[in-house]
């Protein structure tokens, strides 16, 4: 007669099934839900990848500007709208970083009366402006009540007011993220307030703001509402944000956008309408040129540390 | 808090006080089969002094896992220190009482003391049995004031020796030398047990105030 | 160069709050002062009053006088950064500047105030510094590898050294060994006895031990009662605290019977 043996309390739980099998449900759908949101990148990616890689590729598609060329003629590019592109989010970047900064320091390290606290009242009230909003205050003072033409350096300021919350947020977090045992250890070897927040607090929190700004950056970059009520469209590249019209990426988008479908010929004819590739090409710059910038910003903060 | 150390402490405090209650026992034991010449009596103090060996053995171990694990500290490290001296104080107490008892067993079925020591020896048992209650007094309630009539009574213990040996030494002395060589050992061990007794109350001084009596 | 601490009446507050009530003492230059007490007494607080450095957290105040070697550091016109050029402190968890390397570390104290010193002078403070700190051995190598690199015990001892690297006249020390393991922290007791020969060391800690192991003398802080200020209860010799201390709350508190 074999020994009935005792059950082993590790391996006859009663439970035991229900638990894997939960387990393996709530593993399911969040794999589930994990590929249903990269649906839309995925799909946008492929896109405007397949969509704007032979307008992209064109010869001279990032070194020439369209000049005179309508919709029908072959052959021109997008460079003025890089020009502008770029050179409207520099300015803004230059103007936005240090007054950011500055205004993060101030809540984070300084800052703990009712000024304070308006600050940070006024920083989460810009959070939520709308583009449109901004572009039309800019346009009330400099348009209406000086006088003002259509240039790059306006779509600039309008941008600044969108970048600059974004930029003092993500600052003020990477700030409060410097353990406070830092500070204490420099005010302890008796070094001053302010020498401790440009030497030891900023220099720490270096990556991430660096990281914030290009946040910050990815965000205007693409704003058209600024580019409609305070420039204008100009097939020519204005090296000069200050005065006359500036092209820049979402504009060149917006421009073929109007020219889809018409297929109307000059000589008679159907002709081929390169709308189309232009505007997906120039979309896909658009895309590639931040995600150049949050690549630079990468390299940044990979040399900061090696440099230790 | 800390209870397991502050319980161990609590019984080593209580098995102190039943090696002095055994000490009294075997003290007065011992007395009693030296005046009536009582054989049983005797033999149960030779075997008894065992147990005041064991504990004063357990009270040492005890002590010293104390010390090595709960780093005791101020008046705790005081009594265990104290506990480790005075359970050697208790101890020789309790020989002192075998080796009257031994006495008495040896001049069997002859009474050891002759009847002219008899007063001298009976008030030296006397006074030790007073001597170990107080003792135990102090032990227990760590009472510095009743240290100090512990000293007293040692030097009344003192003066019963004395007593004895000018008994033993005067020209009168009919009993011969065996029995002058018993009553002045018999002196020697009443006189220690009181000795010891000092000292006892002396460390229990030192825990309480934790500094050494001048004497 | 170490230096003399008289502390009078010295209460501490919280904006409204009591923290601590009159304390007075007197800590002797060269010689180590171990602050005790259960969690709250205030032991910490009273610590960092001794190089102002509670003053970073806003509404703390101090009244009554702490003076070095006779000067009043609370005295109007002092400067607290001034005050803590001449008090060091360690703190709970090593806290080294985890953008700059061992050497950098060390001499950030002497940069960062600005110093003009030519880099063989800070070569030689460098290496005095890690000596004194016991680390030189370990570190000599790779001075220019990130400071945060190292393990528990040896970041405590480059915080040390960048400590001692700005030669205050006294060493102020929150709970050193805390976060570390048990050699690490015999490591740091054996150096804090080297360290007293030089400077005043005062060190609060939460392990009796470890304060009977260490210290010349033993304050012992404790609370009056729930929501009352902390109090200094007992100074005195080390030995004495630990033997036979003359309160008995301090008698209490050592042996365990609450705290």
């Amino acid at each position: 007669m074999t020994a009935v043996s005792a059950p082993s309390t590790l391996t006859a739980s009663r439970g035991r099934g229900m638990r894997k099998f939960k387990n393996n449900l709530a593993a399911v759908l969040v794999t589930l839900a994990f590929l249903i949101a990269l649906v839309p990148l995925v799909w946008l990616l492929y896109t405007v990848i397949g969509k704007g890689i032979r307008g992209l590729t064109r010869n001279g598609f990032l070194t020439q500007d369209l000049g005179v060329r309508t919709f029908q003629d072959a052959g021109g590019g997008v460079v003025h709208g890089i020009i502008g592109t770029l050179e409207q989010v520099a300015v803004t970047t230059v103007i936005a970083v240090p007054i950011a900064l500055l205004v993060a320091v101030y809540l984070v390290e300084y800052g703990h009366g009712w000024l304070a606290r308006a600050t940070t009242f006024m920083v989460d009230v810009l959070t939520g402006i709308p583009s449109i909003v901004a572009a039309l205050f800019i346009y009330a003072i400099f348009f209406v009540h000086f006088g003002a033409q259509f240039a790059g350096i306006w779509v600039s300021l309008a941008l600044l007011m969108l970048m600059i919350p974004v930029v003092v947020r993500t600052t003020e977090e990477m700030l409060k993220l410097v353990p406070n045992e830092l500070r204490e250890a420099s005010y302890a070897l008796g070094v001053p307030k302010w020498k401790t927040v440009l030497r030891i607090v900023l220099p720490t929190a270096f990556t991430g703001i660096v990281t914030g700004v290009v946040l910050g950056i990815a965000r205007v970059a693409g704003e058209t509402a600024p580019l409609l009520i305070l420039d204008k469209y100009t097939t020519h590249t204005n090296w000069n944000p200050f005065t006359g019209y500036q092209a820049a990426l979402p504009l060149v988008i917006k421009d073929q956008v109007s020219n889809l479908g018409s297929s109307f010929s000059f000589t008679g004819g159907t002709a081929t309408n390169f709308a189309p590739e232009r505007m997906w090409g120039a979309a896909l710059t658009l895309i590639i040129l931040v995600m150049l910038l949050n690549l630079i910003a990468r390299l940044i903060g990979r040399f900061n540390k090696i440099a230790d | 808090m800390r209870d397991i150390y502050h319980d161990e402490l609590d019984e080593i405090g209580r098995r102190t006080l039943e090696m002095t209650k055994l000490v009294d026992v075997a003290m007065e034991r011992a007395t009693q089969s030296l005046l009536d010449a009582n054989l049983t009596l005797a033999d149960q103090v030779i075997a008894d002094d065992k147990r005041i060996d064991a504990i004063r053995s357990e009270l040492e171990d005890r002590a010293f896992q104390v010390i090595a694990q709960q780093a005791p500290v101020a008046t705790d490290l005081r009594v265990l220190i104290s506990t480790i001296h005075l359970s050697a104080d208790l101890e020789r107490m309790g020989d002192l009482a075998l080796h009257i008892a031994k006495i008495a067993r040896l001049r069997y079925p002859e009474p050891a003391v002759p009847p002219e020591a008899r007063d001298v020896i009976s008030q030296m048992g006397e006074v030790a049995g007073s001597l170990i209650e107080k003792v135990a007094d102090v032990v227990d309630g760590r009472d510095v004031a009743l240290a100090q009539a512990i000293e007293e009574e040692d030097d009344s213990m003192d003066a019963l020796r004395r007593k004895l040996f000018t008994l033993v030494l005067s020209p009168n002395w009919q009993r011969g030398t065996e029995a002058a060589i018993d009553m002045t050992l018999l002196g020697r061990y009443y006189e220690r047990y009181a000795d010891h007794a000092v000292a006892v109350a002396r460390h229990t001084i030192f825990t309480v105030t934790g500094t050494r009596p001048v004497h | 160069m170490a230096k003399r601490i008289d502390v009078t009446n010295l209460n501490i507050y919280y904006s409204k709050f009591h923290a601590v009530s009159d304390v007075n003492f007197t800590i002797a230059p060269r010689s180590v002062t171990a602050f005790i007490g259960p969690s709250g007494c205030g032991k910490s607080t009273v610590l960092r009053t001794l190089n102002r450095m509670h003053e970073v957290i806003a509404g703390a105040r101090v009244e009554g006088k702490v003076a070095l070697d006779g000067e009043d550091i609370y005295a109007n016109g002092v400067d607290p950064v001034d005050v803590r050029r001449t008090i060091g402190m360690v703190f709970q968890r090593p806290n080294p500047f985890p953008t700059m390397s061992i050497y950098d570390n060390v001499v950030a104290g002497l940069k960062l105030r600005g110093g003009r010193m030519s880099k063989s002078q800070l070569d030689g403070v460098v290496e005095n510094s890690l000596r004194a700190a016991n680390l030189w051995e370990e570190v000599r190598n790779r001075l220019n590898k990130p400071g945060a690199g190292l393990s528990g015990g040896q970041q405590q001892r480059l915080c040390i050294a960048r400590a001692i690297a700005v030669e205050p006249a006294v060493l102020l020390m929150d709970e050193p060994c805390s976060a570390l393991d048990p050699i690490s922290t015999l490591a740091i007791e054996d150096l804090i006895q080297e360290l007293k020969e030089k400077y005043t060391i005062v060190i609060v800690t939460h392990n009796m031990q470890q304060a009977a192991r260490v210290s010349d003398h033993t304050a012992f802080f404790n609370l009056s009662g729930i929501g009352k200020p902390g109090q200094l209860v007992e100074i005195d010799e080390t030995e004495k605290i630990f033997s036979n201390p003359s309160d008995k709350r301090t008698e209490d508190y050592i042996s365990g019977r609450f705290g």
